[in-house]
């Protein structure tokens, strides 16, 4: 499905954007250890200090890097992809938000595009869908780069396999909750000082109770939502995926290059042009 | 709203608005002090928001959004600080320390300003005026066809969601009751809607390829984002003042 001139597309080099890719990763890395390295000055020192600014200057940066780095080279199909799993984490978000449970279910769009379209576009997917929630709710701006590593973690939970068992999908997503949780623990500490909903409030207000610092007790926070949220996320997303009729599913390269599910044999000789690579 | 795009920023270019957000924010940030942030919100948000002619959703937003944070945050620092030393009421766990109440204050503060600043922004700025100043910019036609299609999806998608969710009701689905009803009838919402979301996008995919979205090269808006000069001076003399500052204010705090 290519067009007649997309040979001459390929003007972006490869090589920088493995760099982008590396220097948006080491940012997010970097924040992130700056953070936990100098925390117990930042918090307890009280006003005055760029803590905030860093860690949204370096989580965002790092997330915008990444996008850069990964936008530009998806393919059309999986680009068309994106903008309806962005609105599916919002309006699904912006529902459950408002039941009031501590969790989130906002990833939902993004683990579905990295099932469908691997790391690269669940990557993208998750910084994006971020970006553009902001719009209507400024207070998800900051966890964009938190949202782009569950959708590279999940890209790459289906390129080994996870999803071609039903049991699996959840365990690995509370594995990918762990480090969600953990990501998003700086943010809610230096950017907000606390959490943006009431019941996970009460669950860090209860860390802070036994003495724990802000930090500790966030990321103690996040260690108990996240797993719990992410391992319904994989599980919904194995249950949509296998709901989808075989047409579609099959359609996407990254799903019949890694045999991302657990197909029948009819529905990959289906096509018996591209069945070559089955085995990643 | 963005989405929406009837309100008219006065001839504003979007990324004027944007640069203006994005420099409250990061002094508010930067300078990191109640009083501050107080003093931004009154003398620069709340004219802004008159200016915007659109206070009244862009409070019902915020107070939304701020609501359940600003009480989680109240609650979290308030009642329990360890660090306090100033006790002023302690009664079983519960500690309410001066230390503590100042922190939740200059916290609430600067969150006002933050999620006022870019909610003035979202609703101010017109989404067919976003896409043609990205355009404009030399932005990656994918990263904008991206970003103006998920704005123009969102609403679709929620009615497309309540629609099915109408239906399934009519056919006798209950979403009352407890956590397993729940989840069966967030599935019965989902499933239908997924699949016909992503049925739509090969549709998309083809017409999208046969019109060049893969292509190289500059792209020319069919709206063109109001701009001027001034707003280009503006804009670029507000970034590198930001920046001065941020270097100057950490530079001075280092060396105290």
């Amino acid at each position: 499905m290519s067009h007649p001139f997309a040979a001459t597309a390929k003007t972006d080099p490869a090589g920088r954007r493995r760099w982008l890719n590396w220097l948006g990763a080491a940012l997010i890395v970097g924040t992130y250890v700056y953070l936990i390295a100098t925390q117990p000055a930042e918090v307890a020192g009280g006003f005055g200090n760029p803590a905030g600014l860093v860690t949204l200057l370096g989580f965002l940066g790092g997330a915008v890097l990444l996008l850069v780095a990964t936008l530009p080279a998806l393919p059309t199909s999986t680009v068309v992809l994106l903008p309806v799993a962005l609105a599916l984490n919002v309006v699904v978000g912006q529902i459950v938000g408002t039941v009031g449970l501590p969790l989130y279910l906002d990833s939902i769009g993004t683990v579905l595009v990295a099932v469908l379209a691997g790391p690269a576009a669940g990557a993208a997917t998750g910084a994006l869908s971020n970006i553009v929630w902001a719009l209507f709710n400024p207070t998800v701006l900051p966890f964009a780069a938190g949202a782009a590593l569950i959708g590279f973690l999940a890209g790459w939970a289906a390129r080994l396999g996870v999803f071609r068992r039903f049991y699996l999908a959840p365990i690995v997503g509370a594995v990918v909750g762990v480090f969600s949780g953990t990501i998003a623990a700086p943010i809610a500490t230096f950017v907000f000082g606390g959490t943006s909903g009431i019941g996970t409030g009460a669950i860090v207000s209860a860390f802070r109770a036994m003495g724990d610092t802000l930090l500790a007790a966030t990321t103690k926070q996040g260690l108990l939502s996240d797993p719990l949220d992410k391992a319904i996320v994989f599980a919904i997303v194995v249950f949509l995926v296998y709901a989808l009729p075989p047409r579609i599913r099959t359609r996407f390269d990254f799903v019949r290059r890694y045999r991302v599910l657990a197909g029948r044999r009819s529905e990959e000789t289906a096509r018996p042009a591209k069945t070559g690579a089955t085995q990643g | 709203m963005i989405a929406g795009g009837r309100a008219d920023a006065g001839g504003l270019n979007p990324l004027t608005l944007l640069t203006g957000a994005v420099v409250v924010v990061a002094l508010t940030l930067l300078v990191d002090a109640w009083q501050f942030s107080a003093a931004v919100l009154a003398a620069v948000l709340v004219p802004a928001l008159v200016l915007s002619g659109r206070h009244r959703r862009i409070l019902a937003a915020a107070a939304a959004i701020l609501l359940p944070t600003l009480l989680s945050i109240a609650l979290i620092n308030v009642f329990f600080y360890p660090e306090g030393r100033e006790v002023l009421l302690a009664a079983g766990p519960v500690r309410i320390t001066a230390e503590g109440t100042w922190f939740a204050v200059a916290m609430a503060f600067r969150l006002c300003v933050f999620v006022l600043a870019f909610l003035i922004f979202s609703f101010t700025v017109r989404a067919e005026h976003l896409t043609a100043a990205l355009v404009a910019r030399r932005w990656n036609p994918k990263a904008v066809y991206v970003l103006s299609a998920a704005l123009r999806l969102a609403p679709d998608i929620a009615s497309r969601a309540g629609d099915i969710s109408a239906a399934q009701q009519a056919r006798g689905l209950v979403i009352r009751g407890g956590a397993v009803s729940r989840g069966r009838a967030l599935l019965m919402l989902l499933v239908p809607l997924v699949v016909g979301l992503l049925s739509d996008v090969d549709e998309r995919a083809r017409a999208l390829e046969a019109r060049g979205l893969g292509l190289p090269g500059p792209r020319t808006s069919l709206t063109e984002a109001p701009d001027s000069p001034a707003q280009r001076r503006f804009r670029r003399s507000a970034l590198l003042l930001l920046l001065l500052f941020a270097v100057l204010w950490i530079g001075w705090r280092w060396l105290r």
